[in-house]
């Protein structure tokens, strides 16, 4: 935390941005992956129309136990609504023991999505997720065709085991993937604090969406938000 | 700290339009103006919307117009290099240069001695130190995570951009005269080599050693109407025994854009730095610009690599404007990079004899 602090100041002041000590324990909710290149890139995609008229998505994010389901549905919802522009209106969702699962949502443009998450991978594995996008012209990924998953940086392969490396920031070097999401996230809001609202708003609604994917899971029934 | 004032010269290299984001956005620096060789290029950059900065027609009338310029991004061609650094020591303006000063050395040691007597900063662009998964690779190399290194195999393989930055394509621009490959050749010097010094400057500063002999081998070129080379391989050793492999071919076709764009690439990743290094306490393989997202959308449906991480130029800006206001030495000034440029050189002697060259 205190890295992150460090590295959220240095950019602050690198670029000018006014600050207090206090912006910088910010505790106003934001969806920081927003700020995550490779999901900024999959937005463009749908953006600018290099995916024509997006009909599926298929999203998956596996992580150890320390991470709740309801936290990865948070994170995966928002990040269908952020790359597609649109909301989510309905959803079915089917857990095993709260830990395992999956939930199938429809956009208020008629896009459906799988979203599969699960908190069951042992501690010492690195997280899976996969984003595919599929539209009437092209598909988009965050997963390299014909692989299971996701690629890193460097592979380092010495007798003390294999390590792996994914370093994506130079600005924020040392710090890892989520670390930096929450800096670059932070950073943009007390840059431009016009967002302060959206992200309010967008909080709400995802949390409601979060409960009515586990009120599906219980009662057996699509919900329509 | 007082904004650095900053132009761009030329607008003809590949690279030039990597820095339209960070001259606009570092708050350290105040983007006074640039010059453009052609109307033509002129409309190249106005397309990219900067349309608050005057753009010239020829050096001199931008420095005229701005004397409150203090430093310059060189983006022209290899051949135009020498006579601008003139007129930038001349005037006292500090120069971020492409990453080829000049091939010819006697031009090198002069621009040395223009430089060095003006009492400018001198920084060339090799991206590759500020990108971030090199960092990591510095600090596994400072940590000796492979023990002693016994070979170093890298790959800068590229489109070629020679449709959409012609000089690059003629010879006399691109490597400063029309020299042939080799007797009985048709091509001369001056192609994918010349466009890929990053690899040869890397071994240097990982392994911390120098060449001791470096040998070098064409192929027949994959674009046939080029009179450069457009792949190439090369090996050898440094003097602390390591052997190394390095291409740095033009080996991705590509549409033959006139202004690079979405759909440029016809192989789905249209630049690699790759690495793949073994030592007596392991092996690390390294892909500096990866992962990536992908997609077989627009413009041509074909499965695409979309660059995600690309900042190499941040660190590279920062590190030129601490240079000029705190007085640094840049870590790639024309001292260390010289032995790079004569071993791209010593890479063509090579091509000539069919023999290694050592130094």
């Amino acid at each position: 935390m205190i890295q992150e602090k460090e590295a959220l100041a240095g950019l602050l002041k690198k670029y000018d941005v006014p600050f207090t000590d206090k912006d910088l324990d910010t505790t106003k909710p934001i969806q920081p992956w927003r700020c995550n290149r490779k999901y900024v890139e999959l937005e463009k995609m749908v953006s600018s129309n290099t995916l024509e008229h997006p009909c599926l998505l298929r999203f998956c994010h596996l992580t150890q136990e320390s991470t709740s389901l309801e936290n990865l549905l948070y994170r995966e919802f928002d990040l269908a609504e952020f790359i597609t522009g649109h909301k989510i209106v309905a959803l079915h969702a089917a857990f095993t023991g709260g830990r395992s699962g999956s939930v199938i949502i429809k956009l208020d443009n008629g896009i459906v999505g799988s979203v599969e998450v699960g908190n069951l991978l042992p501690e010492d594995q690195k997280e899976v997720d996969r984003h595919e996008i599929i539209a009437r012209r092209g598909v988009g990924s965050d997963i390299v065709v014909d692989t299971q998953l996701p690629q890193q940086s460097i592979y380092l392969m010495t007798k003390d085991g294999p390590e792996t490396y994914k370093d994506t920031d130079s600005e924020l070097y040392g710090l890892d993937e989520k670390q930096i999401e929450r800096v670059r996230a932070t950073f943009a809001l007390l840059k431009a604090t016009s967002g302060i609202d959206f992200h309010a708003a967008q909080d709400k609604h995802l949390k409601e969406a979060v409960a009515a994917a586990l009120e599906s899971n219980k009662n057996h029934k699509k919900i329509v938000l | 700290m007082k904004p650095v004032k900053i132009a761009i010269l030329s607008l003809t290299h590949g690279h030039t339009r990597k820095y339209f984001q960070t001259l606009h956005d570092n708050p350290a620096l105040d983007w006074v103006a640039v010059s453009a060789e052609t109307p033509e290029v002129r409309d190249v950059f106005y397309h990219y919307g900067y349309n608050e900065i005057p753009c010239y027609m020829s050096d001199d009338e931008m420095f005229d117009a701005h004397p409150e310029i203090e430093a310059v991004v060189i983006a022209s061609a290899n051949s135009r290099h020498l006579e601008q650094v003139k007129n930038c020591a001349r005037r006292g303006i500090h120069v971020l240069s492409m990453k080829i000063p000049t091939f010819d050395m006697a031009e090198y040691d002069e621009m040395i001695r223009v430089v060095d007597q003006a009492g400018i900063v001198f920084q060339i662009e090799l991206e590759m130190h500020y990108n971030p998964v090199v960092y990591r690779m510095k600090e596994l190399f400072a940590k000796k995570a492979l023990g002693n290194v016994a070979s170093f195999n890298a790959t800068n393989i590229t489109l070629s951009p020679v449709w959409a930055f012609p000089w690059q394509g003629v010879p006399e621009l691109s490597w400063g005269k029309r020299e042939p490959l080799r007797e009985g050749d048709p091509r001369f010097r001056g192609g994918a080599l010349c466009d890929h010094p990053h690899i040869f400057d890397m071994i240097r500063w990982l392994t911390g050693s120098d060449y001791e002999y470096i040998y070098a081998e064409v192929g027949p070129n994959i674009r046939p109407d080029i009179e450069e080379e457009d792949v190439i391989l090369v090996n050898g050793k440094m003097k602390n025994g390591v052997s190394f492999l390095l291409d740095p071919s033009w080996s991705r076709l590509e549409e033959r854009l006139k202004v690079p764009a979405p759909g440029w690439e016809i192989f789905p990743k249209r630049m690699e730095v790759n690495f793949n290094i073994s030592g007596d306490k392991g092996v690390m393989l390294v892909d500096s610009f990866g992962p990536n997202v992908y997609h077989n959308g627009a413009p041509n449906d074909r499965y695409t690599v979309q660059y995600t991480y690309f900042d190499e130029w941040i660190g590279l800006i920062d590190e030129f404007v601490d240079c000029l206001r705190n007085h640094h030495t840049p870590k790639i000034n024309l001292g260390w990079h010289r032995r790079t440029i004569e071993a791209v050189n010593a890479c063509y002697e090579s091509v000539r004899t069919g023999q290694p060259v050592y130094f």
